[in-house]
């Protein structure tokens, strides 16, 4: 069925989700000044990315990269997915720790990190069991429950911006592009290239549309500049660079006089919450579905088996610098699945579409 | 023994069964009945008077006697048995030894078409649905005059027959979702089904579903939506009202008569709708969250006041939340079991204890029975009594896992709830799915 819509919804949300909590710090970390450049480097890889990705797999009809994949060889297939099922698990061990992390500091300061871990896991396993569809249609009654204190929050949170932070606007050094190779940039790119694999999961259980989803992707950039800019010029760089959660640190002192509550960043990051659970149960269901193709089992049991399997390691992750060191050696297998798979399909696209001209020429 | 014979030793234990010996246009005839559903002196008159005018017209006895009905073509002791309890009058022509089956005046006993009694309509049609299956369709036919409405007829069971009934408007029906049940009926046969819960194992529903798979409704009009609507009516006989498949989220939210006010009312009826679902479930284990677990996200203000109103109570939060909780759902239970008469004896003592007595007897805080009157309240907001039962029951999944992980817990409820909905399906259609009148598949 058609479900263009809600794809589009998804793909937007679950990156909403992972770009206002890591990501701003990483690109502070990364640039001294002029973070629009690195704001925007990040968004043209997106976009290259996802584009070529798409426009590949629109030029199948209807057919998941996995099917993709297996029609130019098992072994191929095999070798070109093992890595991308590696970074699954170890994007949803990051998330689940890292967010556990968060909910702690935030929330529930005597609650054991453990106890957040397995409710986390168990939320997202519970949705990624029911499949693709339901994680959909979540997806829609999240927005409709989320959105709107989050939209709040995002128009809130330029309470205290001091816009003459915006400047230097061109600092030399920025145009080197000496940043893309700096650690904490690279680790960023969690945000840029975190959740669109998932599309070419998809189908042919859910179709959509492409060019919808190109229009989609060019909401995210207002989102990845308030993320980073919002701490920018409420702060300045250098206080901002100390915060572990710059922007959750900005809608914590958004002070609302009508609102019962004494922080706006519960909203927010309860509604941030939501989207990473929706992400998480996304990966899951990825990761099970990779399985699915090898072995023939049924999903509720995969599913539980990977989050049981999980959060045994996100437990015995023992502090934040492990954690730290996790997300680095992930960011090579993340650049391997934001280069390699979307290059591997639009190639093959390329290949299919001049073999079924040549045959029906 | 004849086979009349048989049934009049049956006699001996039903008290309801008549047999009467008269004569047609000079044939021995004997009638055999249950006086309970027939009406005899009615019916006698009504045959002799058939017999007269159709032998004053000099036809042959055959056709006088095809006339008064279908002759039984093997008659059976069971068969007639049967036939009887469905209200048939049979005749047994002694000199050929034919049964034949007529059609009787029946004694009334069904309602006449009154106002809903669990529904309330403000502007529209008022009719309700009655326990008669054939009124139920009439009142069908009525609103809609439609050559695509059909009428499709089951007997299901085998012990006890139950008949029903599944309407649909061809020009619109979700082909696949009537085909389903139609097979589901079919294979189901044999099933006796005298409540609902044995229609949806009938229908293949899981046992375990939290929430409707049928969405009911007492009136014609709603039906009538239903229909248009591309959805499929079941009439089961002696329940007065329809059973609407699938049953959707939206209905939880949406009634036909909204449709009486200026579009902006009714936009503003259902969000109210939605707004007091969102209260009903959240409010009181945001309670417990924010007394036992996260009172820091409060403003400190507020976070004394209600400290304050805790004072003396002697219980951590979700006992206390739990306790009132249980005993409103005991009024609500006790409310539907009095009779009328004794009703307000209910409200006076219900209103005694969540008044001033349980505060003042510093066993709840006052704010307690602040919140959970509005989740009384808002839970009744919502359409259709089943499916306030669902929200009644999440509502305590949420002030459990608050009770665990505080605002975060509310979150995750919120969250399940959310994914179970999305999860759920009934014949392929998603439970969150907006079924149009052109049968536009969104949501």
């Amino acid at each position: 069925m058609v479900k263009t819509w809600q794809v589009a919804n998804l793909y937007i949300l679950t990156h909403i989700g992972v770009i206002f909590f890591l990501y701003p710090d990483n690109m502070i970390q990364a640039m001294e000044v002029s973070h629009w450049i690195g704001i925007l480097t990040g968004f043209l890889l997106h976009i290259i990315v996802v584009w070529s990705y798409i426009k590949g797999l629109s030029l199948f009809d209807r057919r998941n990269v996995v099917d993709i994949f297996l029609d130019a060889g098992k072994w191929i297939a095999f070798l070109l997915l093992a890595p991308v099922f590696v970074y699954l698990l170890a994007v949803i061990v990051i998330s689940i720790r890292s967010y556990g992390e968060m909910i702690t500091i935030i929330f529930l300061s005597s609650t054991p990190l453990w106890a957040t871990m397995l409710l986390t896991a168990i939320l997202a396993a519970f949705l990624a069991m029911q499949g693709i569809e339901a994680i959909l249609r979540t997806g829609l009654l999240l927005l409709v429950l989320c959105m709107p204190p989050t939209l709040f929050v995002l128009f809130s949170s330029f309470q205290h911006v001091d816009w003459h932070y915006l400047l230097p606007l061109f600092e030399g050094g920025a145009f080197q592009w000496s940043f893309v190779y700096n650690r904490s940039f690279l680790m960023g790119l969690l945000a840029v290239g975190g959740s669109f694999v998932f599309l070419g999961f998809v189908q042919p259980e859910v179709a959509f549309n492409q060019r919808y989803i190109r229009y989609a992707s060019f909401l995210l950039l207002p989102l990845y500049g308030i993320a980073v800019y919002v701490p920018l010029l409420t702060f300045g760089h250098s206080t901002a660079s100390r915060l572990m959660f710059p922007f959750i640190f900005v809608t914590d002192i958004v002070e609302v006089n009508w609102l019962m509550f004494e922080r706006t960043s519960l909203f927010f990051t309860m509604s941030m919450i939501a989207f990473v659970l929706l992400f998480i149960s996304l990966m899951l269901w990825n990761a099970a579905y990779l399985v699915q193709k090898v072995i023939t089992v049924r999903t509720w049991s995969i599913v539980w088996a990977i989050a049981f399997v999980l959060f045994v390691i996100c437990v015995s992750i023992d502090d934040w610098e492990q954690l730290e060191k996790l997300i680095w050696w992930n960011t090579f297998l993340r650049l391997y699945v934001m280069f390699v798979i979307p290059g591997v399909t639009l190639t093959l696209g390329l290949l299919y579409k001049r073999k079924g001209g040549a045959a029906y020429g | 023994m004849t086979i009349l014979q048989a049934l009049k030793h049956r006699a001996s234990l039903n008290a309801d069964i008549r047999f009467q010996k008269m004569t047609l246009s000079g044939l021995e005839v004997e009638l055999t009945g249950l006086s309970s559903l027939i009406d005899f002196n009615a019916s006698l008159l009504h045959i002799q008077q058939q017999v007269h005018q159709d032998t004053n017209t000099g036809l042959p006895l055959e056709s006088v006697i095809g006339n008064l009905g279908p002759i039984v073509a093997e008659p059976t002791e069971h068969q007639l048995m049967s036939s009887m309890l469905a209200g048939h009058l049979i005749l047994w022509f002694e000199r050929i030894d034919a049964y034949v089956l007529v059609a009787p005046v029946s004694r009334p006993l069904s309602r006449t078409i009154e106002p809903p009694t669990t529904e309330n309509v403000l502007r529209g049609s008022i009719s309700a649905f009655v326990e008669d299956i054939d009124t139920n369709i009439g009142l069908i036919r009525k609103h809609v005059a439609s050559p695509s409405l059909h009428v499709h007829s089951y007997l299901l069971g085998t012990i006890q027959k139950k008949r029903i009934v599944l309407l649909c408007n061809d020009n619109v029906v979700d082909v696949r979702l009537r085909d389903a049940i139609v097979a589901m009926l079919e294979k189901n046969k044999e099933m006796n089904i005298q409540n609902l819960q044995q229609l949806s194992t009938a229908l293949g529903f899981s046992k375990w579903s939290l929430v409707t798979k049928f969405n009911t409704s007492e009136l014609p009009q709603e039906a009538e939506t239903a229909l248009s609507k591309g959805k499929v009516v079941l009439f089961m006989d002696r329940m007065p009202f329809a059973i609407i498949l699938p049953s959707l989220m939206w209905d939880m939210f949406a009634v036909e008569n909204d449709r009486s006010f200026p579009v902006i009312f009714m936009y503003a009826i259902r969000f109210l709708r939605v707004f007091g679902v969102l209260i009903n479930i959240l409010i009181p284990g945001l309670y417990v969250a924010l007394v036992s677990v996260n009172p820091d996200v409060l403003r400190i203000e507020l976070a004394l006041t209600i400290a304050k109103s805790r004072i003396d109570v002697p219980y951590p939060s979700l006992v206390e939340t739990l306790l009132l909780l249980v005993i409103l759902e005991l009024i609500l239970e006790a409310s539907i079991r009095l009779p009328k008469s004794i009703g307000p004896t209910l409200t006076m003592v219900g209103g005694i204890i969540l008044g001033q007595a349980v505060v003042s007897a510093k066993l709840v805080s006052n704010l307690l029975i602040i919140i959970l009157a509005a989740t009384t309240i808002a839970n009744s907001a919502v359409v259709g009594f089943q499916n306030s039962v669902t929200i009644r029951l999440f509502k305590y999944l949420l002030v459990v896992l608050s009770a665990i992980y505080g605002v975060m817990g509310l979150l995750a409820g919120l969250f399940l709830v959310c994914s179970y909905m999305a999860g759920v399906t009934s014949f392929g259609i998603p439970y969150m799915h907006l079924m149009k009148p052109r049968g536009e598949p969104n949501g």
